[in-house]
């Protein structure tokens, strides 16, 4: 069974909370050959005042749905968010449309944001080493 | 270069090396100035179109028919993005022949939900296929009214690939209609001073 590793410890100045996770309906236990590939999207957060994990991915999530309706699953979950920045995890075969979707999120209960997309990668450790350290 | 058309004076820059900023009454400053001319007539286009200084970006905003008599006038630089912009296949055509290009303002989508943002994806993949068609001169800008609704480049770009736009092309549209006010060695395509007569 493979173990949950802390990327904090090893990172050491940054913080991984795990928030925000959905647990997928997913098939368990497939080999690696059919396991659904992801990708890591750094982004940056541009607002008037605080902004609530939660909240943002519920925002997120909101946005996704009003354009891509219920039958395209894009396999979204906010893997991390510090109140400014984040990563946020969608399926390699879906990433062109949550970069496209991410755009259009505006608001978040209320208050006006703007997302500013740092980069993408493959695993939440080279993300956090490109896009989000200092 | 990396150069957005917005509507209010930025205080964030990301990525853009500058902004033309368009007003009804351009002011002085650090970026490039718009002259935005909203006309409900032809008569009206013509004598705001007067007022147009030699270094300014002339964008136009009106219905139908001021849009038609705008591109065949030789002042004009672009038909700015706005909300209820009607175009048609003639226009774009027009626009083509006489070197206007059109904007597409990412700010637009922001604005709207629902129905009506999909109404306008819609208008902006059909007015994109015809611009391809005819190889119509377009930008591709935030149009953004403050800083929220500004977006680096490089997302605009994308957002307005996955729509069907050429993004290559609207680059080099850009740089040609900037390059236009901005550079003193250029006179046309394919014509620039390179040094002088020694």
């Amino acid at each position: 069974m493979r173990k949950n590793k802390n990327v904090s410890e090893k990172a050491g100045f940054f913080t991984l909370e795990r928030r925000g996770l959905q647990p997928t309906n997913s098939v368990k236990g497939l080999p690696p050959a059919l396991r659904k590939k992801k990708r890591y999207i750094a982004f940056e957060v541009i607002s008037e005042g605080d902004v609530d994990g939660n909240k943002l991915f519920e925002a997120i999530k909101e946005t996704m749905m009003s354009l891509f309706g219920e039958l395209k699953f894009l396999g979204l979950e906010l893997k991390h968010f510090d109140g400014k920045r984040g990563i946020l995890m969608c399926y390699r075969e879906s990433l062109k449309d949550v970069k496209f979707g991410l755009n259009l999120v505006d608001s978040v209960d209320g208050v006006r944001i703007a997302i500013r997309i740092l980069g993408v990668s493959g695993t939440i450790k080279s993300c956090v080493r490109k896009f989000l350290k200092g | 270069m990396k150069v957005d058309f917005v509507r209010f004076k930025p205080s964030l820059t990301y990525d853009y090396d500058n902004f033309v900023v368009f007003d009804e009454n351009p002011k002085n400053g650090e970026f490039l100035k718009g002259y935005v001319v909203k006309a409900r007539s032809s008569k009206e286009l013509l004598q705001k179109l007067r007022r147009a200084k030699m270094d300014w970006f002339v964008g136009v905003v009106g219905d139908l028919n001021v849009l038609k008599y705008a591109v065949m006038r030789w002042r004009v630089d672009l038909i700015l993005d706005f909300e209820g912009r009607v175009l048609d296949y003639s226009l774009i055509k027009m626009a083509r022949e006489k070197d206007v290009a059109i904007e597409f303002s990412f700010a637009r989508f922001l604005r709207c939900r629902g129905y009506e943002r999909s109404k306008l994806f819609e208008e902006v993949v059909e007015t994109l296929k015809v611009i391809k068609k005819f190889d119509t001169p377009f930008v591709l800008t935030s149009g953004a009214e403050n800083d929220y609704e500004l977006r680096p480049k490089r997302q605009i770009l994308e957002f307005f690939e996955y729509l069907g736009a050429d993004v290559e092309r609207a680059e080099s549209w850009i740089e040609r209609l900037v390059r236009r006010y901005t550079d003193p060695n250029y006179i046309m395509d394919g014509l620039e001073i390179v040094g002088e007569d020694p």
